[in-house]
């Protein structure tokens, strides 16, 4: 056990090297916030229809998107793909710790940090800023309720937990196919959709909306914001929370299985 | 001249070696078009519940949203190198530029005609095809010309920013994610007329980044609207340049970092 | 007027320093604080037409910042530089087309091309003339044997023949001075021997100079005719190997042995370490005594059956060297 904090302990500091990157990335996320807030707003104006989200809600969507953007695994971990690519798996198979779990609390790292890092300014900015500078209506307001408060982190939780799941996943493909580079560019795409991060899932058409229903990808995105804006009421909000579990666990079990698999492979070509 | 026929030399070879695995360069295509079209399809979902925004319908916002598509992704096309200039200073295969006895910004724009980035131009064209019929445009030899020189304006303006992004570089690398605000954030103002925004948004829009220019303003032009911010039809035609001297200003800075680069080695 | 004049040379760099741990890593968020690095310090030296120059010193000595600036990459921060009269920094395009540079580490190659195809765009890179062009590739291939992988992909050469197509790619365009650094650098045993060889008939038989950096001594042997030993970016040691071996007051060894069996062998400027039967293993400074005087003292005293004269490694000089200990030429 020890072993693998020590190594998230260690992988988190690495990752908390990058303070240009962080700086960049909020003022980037902030940036694209703006637009969309513009965009939807002009939208909302137009319309006298009643939208699956109120203005407001919509404003806590896009900004709690905007702040939890780097959950979203959109990237193959490059460093591991170079460790598989240049054959370099062996040193790995060398340590004495089942390399599925050294492998999961990486992505973990991976995923937490960058979203830590930028959270907290911009939420300080567009919760407690704005409102200060009189800007409301384009605040980030508080979650529904306390109820919704608790039930939205657990979420968030598993959301952490299923996009490592993602990230692992992603890793042991490399296995089979010594490329980064399809996952690399089927990824974001599939994420970006089917996440509800670029327009939020209750706006597609009914058919889309049944093919989202059976992926695991809003359990990233879709499902925590939904619960903290009380879209998904808190009694209905524990069949979510199922529904992003139940992933968790499919793709850890899919991901360890074809690592084995995987791995046997490799060891018996060399690499 | 002979530099030139050198970028085409560098360019071909580069899609050499992109064709030879012919799968994997099929497969990107596609996954790029995919991704660029859903992207199309949420735009227009959005539509089919709002109706319209601020008075601009689907195949209108379409149209700018093709203009600017088509502009984004030419230009990408073959500015690869200048994506990649962070990683070459990185390893320090940069260095190699320096050391031949050709430009080095030739040298980067030589080093890969990305074909896979074809996925967004196809996507481009198809929506242009589709809001073009549907708005039963009547394309006569002047608005054939506008529209070219409305892309060729977004063209040279995304590759300024692209100049603007590699120059960076040389000062920061982790940094660098900033330049997506101008990039991807161009990309996406653009897909809606400037009227949507607020004032302080769109000034920046077109006096700093012209984005409006190559977009916005010709745009009017070609669809025979009168601007609501009541620009002049001398002005929209004449907009487009703003992108061109975008470019210009890239350059300057470019050259600003290479001096820099010089100075520090890093 | 030597071909490359090097005056005075200064370059500093500033690096930033991260603390220690959790804390540190957000404390550095915010502000961070940069260190002057001195890779270069006044740095003088002066190469001549032909020759090869070893160029040594220890890992961060500043020897790839001096040949930054030589091939016009980096500018110093004073100090001033002409090769062949040309400012390299300043005219930089001008400048690199009379030079060539391999780095060991690194490909100048396309990967995934023939390495005919490569050199053909060397051609066009480099503008060179169709038939000076032919010709120079025609003898290179010959004279580095490259013709039975001349139409293999980069990326499936051997590192061994790997190197000779890059040393052939910086030689097509007349390069009157070739940089190498590191060339040698993993290769084995034999490829390392045929590179040395290759150099040398380049060196002869295209007078180019050749700048030579590598962390082999063997290398330096076999090539230089001078080397120039770098550390903390000011010169060490300037001159011949044999200058510094003499300059350096590291003992020498001398084994003899002799046809009859004696008690001990006895020379007043040299110190007995060990004997065995009739071998004996002597020390001497040759700063006291030259190895030519001690050998003859010794043939008059004694007869002698075998003479073994050992030099020290030319490695064990150069660590020396590394530690700190400057010596005067």
């Amino acid at each position: 056990m020890r072993a693998y904090t020590a190594m998230m302990g260690a992988h988190m500091r690495c990752q908390l090297q990058y303070r240009a990157a962080a700086w960049a990335g909020m003022v980037t996320q902030l940036f694209f916030g703006m637009v969309k807030l513009m965009i939807f707003g002009a939208f909302y104006q137009s319309t006298k229809v009643e939208q699956p989200f109120s203005y407001e809600q919509m404003v806590n969507y896009i900004w709690l998107g905007q702040v939890l953007l780097m959950i979203l695994p959109f990237r193959v971990d490059q460093e591991l793909a170079d460790l598989i690519r240049m054959g370099n798996l062996a040193y790995e198979l060398t340590r004495p710790v089942k390399i599925f779990w050294f492998w999961y609390v990486r992505a973990l790292s991976l995923r937490i940090v960058p979203v830590l890092l930028r959270a907290l300014p911009m939420i300080l900015l567009v919760g407690l800023v704005f409102p200060l500078l009189k800007l409301n209506q384009w605040a980030l307001a508080p979650p529904v309720s306390w109820m919704a408060a608790i039930v939205f982190l657990s979420s968030l939780v598993l959301a952490f937990l299923l996009s490592a799941a993602l990230q692992v996943l992603m890793s042991v493909t490399i296995l089979w196919s010594m490329s980064s580079q399809g996952m690399d560019l089927l990824m974001p795409s599939i994420v970006w959709i089917f996440s509800g991060i670029i327009i939020p899932l209750p706006f597609y058409p009914p058919w889309m909306q049944k093919l989202f229903h059976w992926m695991p990808f809003r359990g990233l995105i879709d499902i925590p914001l939904r619960i903290y804006m009380g879209h998904i009421p808190v009694n209905a909000a524990l069949g979510s929370l199922a529904v992003q579990l139940t992933w968790i666990l499919v793709l850890l079990g899919v991901s360890s299985v074809l690592l084995k698999r995987g791995l046997k492979r490799v060891v018996i070509q060399g690499g | 001249m002979q530099n030139l026929r050198l970028y085409f030399r560098l360019a071909g070879i580069s899609m050499q070696r992109q064709l030879e695995y012919r799968f994997s360069f099929f497969m990107q295509i596609l996954a790029q078009f995919i991704i660029t079209i859903s992207e199309f399809i949420g735009l227009a979902a959005l539509f089919q519940g709002f109706g319209n925004i601020h008075g601009w319908t689907l195949w209108q916002v379409a149209f700018f949203y093709s203009m600017i598509a088509l502009g984004f992704s030419i230009s990408s096309l073959f500015t690869r190198g200048l994506d990649i200039t962070p990683q070459l200073i990185k390893s320090g295969e940069l260095d190699r530029y320096f050391l031949r006895p050709r430009p080095v910004l030739l040298q980067l724009l030589g080093f890969e005609f990305t074909l896979r980035r074809m996925g967004r131009l196809i996507q481009g064209i198809i929506v242009f095809i589709l809001a073009v019929v549907n708005l039963q445009m009547h394309l006569d030899a002047l608005k054939l010309l506008l529209i070219l020189w409305s892309i060729m304006g977004s063209v040279f303006l995304f590759t300024g920013l692209m100049l603007g992004q590699a120059t960076l570089s040389f000062w920061t690398i982790e940094g660098l994610e900033i330049m997506n605000s101008f990039t991807y954030g161009g990309l996406e103002t653009g897909r809606y007329p400037l009227t949507v925004y607020k004032g302080w948004f769109r000034k920046f829009f077109t006096f700093v980044i012209p984005l409006g220019c190559v977009n916005y303003y010709s745009i009017l032009h070609i669809l025979e609207i009168e601007d609501p911010l009541g620009s002049s039809k001398l002005f929209q035609g004449l907009a487009p340049l703003g992108g061109v001297l975008f470019f210009f200003l890239g350059l300057f800075i470019w050259r600003m970092g290479l001096k820099h680069y010089k100075s520090t080695g890093s | 007027m030597p071909q490359i004049q090097v005056d005075e040379i200064s370059k500093s760099f500033y690096i930033s320093k991260r603390k220690k741990g959790l804390k540190g890593a957000l404390k550095g968020l915010f502000n961070r604080e940069s260190m002057e690095i001195k890779a270069l310090d006044k740095l003088s030296f002066s190469v001549e037409k032909g020759e090869i120059l070893g160029y040594l010193g220890p890992n961060g000595a500043g020897k790839s910042t001096t040949l930054k600036i030589l091939s016009g990459i980096l500018s110093p921060d004073s100090g001033n530089c002409m090769v062949q009269g040309r400012i390299p920094w300043k005219d930089r395009i001008n400048h690199v087309k009379h030079i060539g540079v391999v780095f060991g580490q690194r490909t100048q190659l396309w990967w995934d091309l023939p390495v005919i195809e490569s050199f053909d765009l060397l051609q066009s890179i480099y503008s060179i003339p169709k038939d000076r062009y032919q010709e120079n590739r025609d003898s290179l291939t010959d004279l580095l044997d490259l013709e039975p992988f001349l139409f293999t992909p980069v990326r499936q050469l051997s590192l061994g023949q790997r190197m000779r197509c890059e040393i052939a790619a910086s030689m097509l365009h007349d390069p009157s001075i070739l940089f190498l650094d590191e060339p040698t650098i993993g290769l084995d045993a034999l490829s390392k021997v045929t590179l040395r060889n290759i150099i040398k008939k380049l060196n002869r038989e295209y007078q180019v100079t050749v700048i030579l950096t590598t962390h082999d001594m063997d290398d330096i042997e076999a090539l230089c005719s001078r080397i120039l030993v770098i550390g903390k970016g000011a010169i060490l040691f300037n001159g011949s190997i044999e200058a510094l071996r003499k300059q350096l007051d590291s003992k020498r060894r001398i084994l003899i042995e002799t046809e009859e069996n004696i008690e001990q062998v006895y020379h007043p400027k040299a110190t007995l370490l060990s004997s065995k039967g009739n071998r004996f293993e002597l020390t001497f400074s040759p700063r006291e005594i030259s190895a030519a005087k001690l050998v003859g003292d010794l043939m008059k005293t004694y007869s002698l059956k075998d003479i073994i004269m050992e030099n020290p490694p030319i490695e064990e000089i150069i660590a020396q060297l590394y530690l700190g200990q400057k010596v005067k030429p």
